[in-house]
């Protein structure tokens, strides 16, 4: 928990520095996009108090690492002028949200009698939940370019490369559980998530099952 | 999930797989890997229970299969274009749409079937539903690379691209209640049936 501490502490301190400077600057979209990153960076730490789940240290430092290099994206210009920025940054993100759609399959499958998945499987599964939260993304940065004008999609060319990019990190990710599995007992890794809440809601949810 | 059972093949999968067939040749004239590639994996899955997994069991949802055809007959239908369908085209959104959560739907089915992977029928349409809108996702670089290597013009802009995406997420989403709510039906009906006959 005082690791979790320190790692939330020291990415708030660089996020909330950035929202100065954006409202400094009177640019609404980069100290809108800090402040949410700001109140999204307390989630696994109020997560973990709460014992609804305790997010392994790694991810935690993967999730404030996503927020920063996005808000240090729109302040520095860099999406503007490096066509690399974006592509970190979806990278990193895609890796973080693959590595918690595969949390979410892990307690399935080891909490609910009626869900078996071998791991060569999450190959096959984390990719997919990742091209659809990708989609469902894009989808609401069309629908804020239509609407609103923010200039959120760039061209065609960033929309495929998005999805690209997305699609690799979901296989990153897939090989990452795959890999981890093959090492390590899955109760162990359960065990340390102590995410009894959590799992309790999965299978109210998910876990039905089958009738015939 | 298992809604109920019949035998590997039967006389209308064999006339899908000859549809798909010449659909897959249309696809390749008109240069579209994409639903090339499409009517392959259907054709696989017709196929591959007769000499794979011969004389087991599998889902009734593969007779839904041959709704898969349907983007291809309506291509032919409509003369040349540039790929399949013109992807703005209110028929290529309602038929893509089709063919494509159904061959999703029956793959997931597949899968449960002849793998190692155990689905619940919530679960089951769930993946179905993400492995939909990934097929959807994955249409943006087929044709995108498609356009600027093999010289085709599939994809007109980025706003006719993300309509078409929007609105076949939205009737994958439809679909999958659809169907979420008809497999439910059918499973609690043959659950009843069964206990009244045990009773």
């Amino acid at each position: 928990m005082r690791k979790m501490v320190a790692i939330t502490v020291f990415f708030e301190v660089i996020l909330i520095a950035m929202l100065v400077y954006s409202i400094a600057e009177g640019v609404s979209y980069w100290a809108f996009t800090a402040f949410f990153s700001v109140l999204l960076m307390t989630v696994p730490y109020v997560l973990a108090a709460k014992e609804v789940i305790h997010l392994p240290w790694p991810l935690v430092v993967s999730i404030g690492l996503a927020f920063t290099l996005h808000s240090a994206g729109l302040i520095t210009y860099w999406y503007d002028t490096s066509f690399w920025w974006d592509k970190i940054t979806h990278l990193v993100s895609g890796v973080v949200i693959a590595s918690l759609a595969a949390i979410e399959l892990l307690l399935l499958d080891q909490r609910t009698e009626s869900i078996y998945i071998p791991p060569a499987w999450y190959l096959f599964l984390v990719p997919l939940a990742i091209l659809t939260l990708e989609i469902i993304w894009e989808i609401v940065e069309f629908f804020a370019d239509v609407l609103l004008q923010v200039g959120m999609q760039h061209s065609l060319a960033d929309t495929v490369n998005d999805i690209v990019t997305n699609l690799l990190s979901g296989l990153i990710g897939g090989l990452g559980v795959m890999y981890y599995l093959r090492r390590h007992p899955m109760d162990e890794l359960i065990a340390n998530l102590r995410a009894e809440k959590l799992i309790q809601w999965f299978v109210v949810r998910f876990g039905e099952p089958d009738q015939v | 999930m298992t809604v109920t059972r019949i035998g590997p093949i039967n006389a209308l999968s064999i006339v899908t797989a000859i549809l798909l067939t010449f659909g897959a040749a249309l696809a390749i004239i008109r240069a579209d890997l994409y639903w090339t590639a499409v009517a392959v994996w259907t054709v696989a899955l017709i196929t591959l229970p007769y000499f794979k997994y011969r004389g087991r069991e599998r889902s009734s949802i593969s007779g839904l299969l041959p709704l898969v055809a349907l983007p291809y007959i309506a291509s032919f239908l409509n003369g040349d274009s540039s790929g399949l369908l013109p992807i703005t085209s209110p028929w290529y959104l309602l038929l893509s749409s089709i063919a494509l959560f159904t061959l999703c739907l029956v793959t997931i089915a597949f899968i449960n079937s002849t793998s190692g992977m155990k689905l619940n029928l919530k679960f089951a349409m769930q993946v179905a539903f993400m492995f939909y809108v990934s097929m959807i996702a994955m249409q943006a670089p087929a044709f995108y690379y498609s356009d600027l290597w093999l010289g085709t013009s599939i994809v007109p802009s980025n706003y006719g691209l993300m309509g078409y995406t929007a609105l076949a997420t939205i009737n994958g989403l439809l679909m999958t209640v659809f169907f979420f709510l008809g497999a439910r039906t059918i499973m609690l009906r043959r659950s009843n049936e069964a206990r009244e006959v045990r009773e």
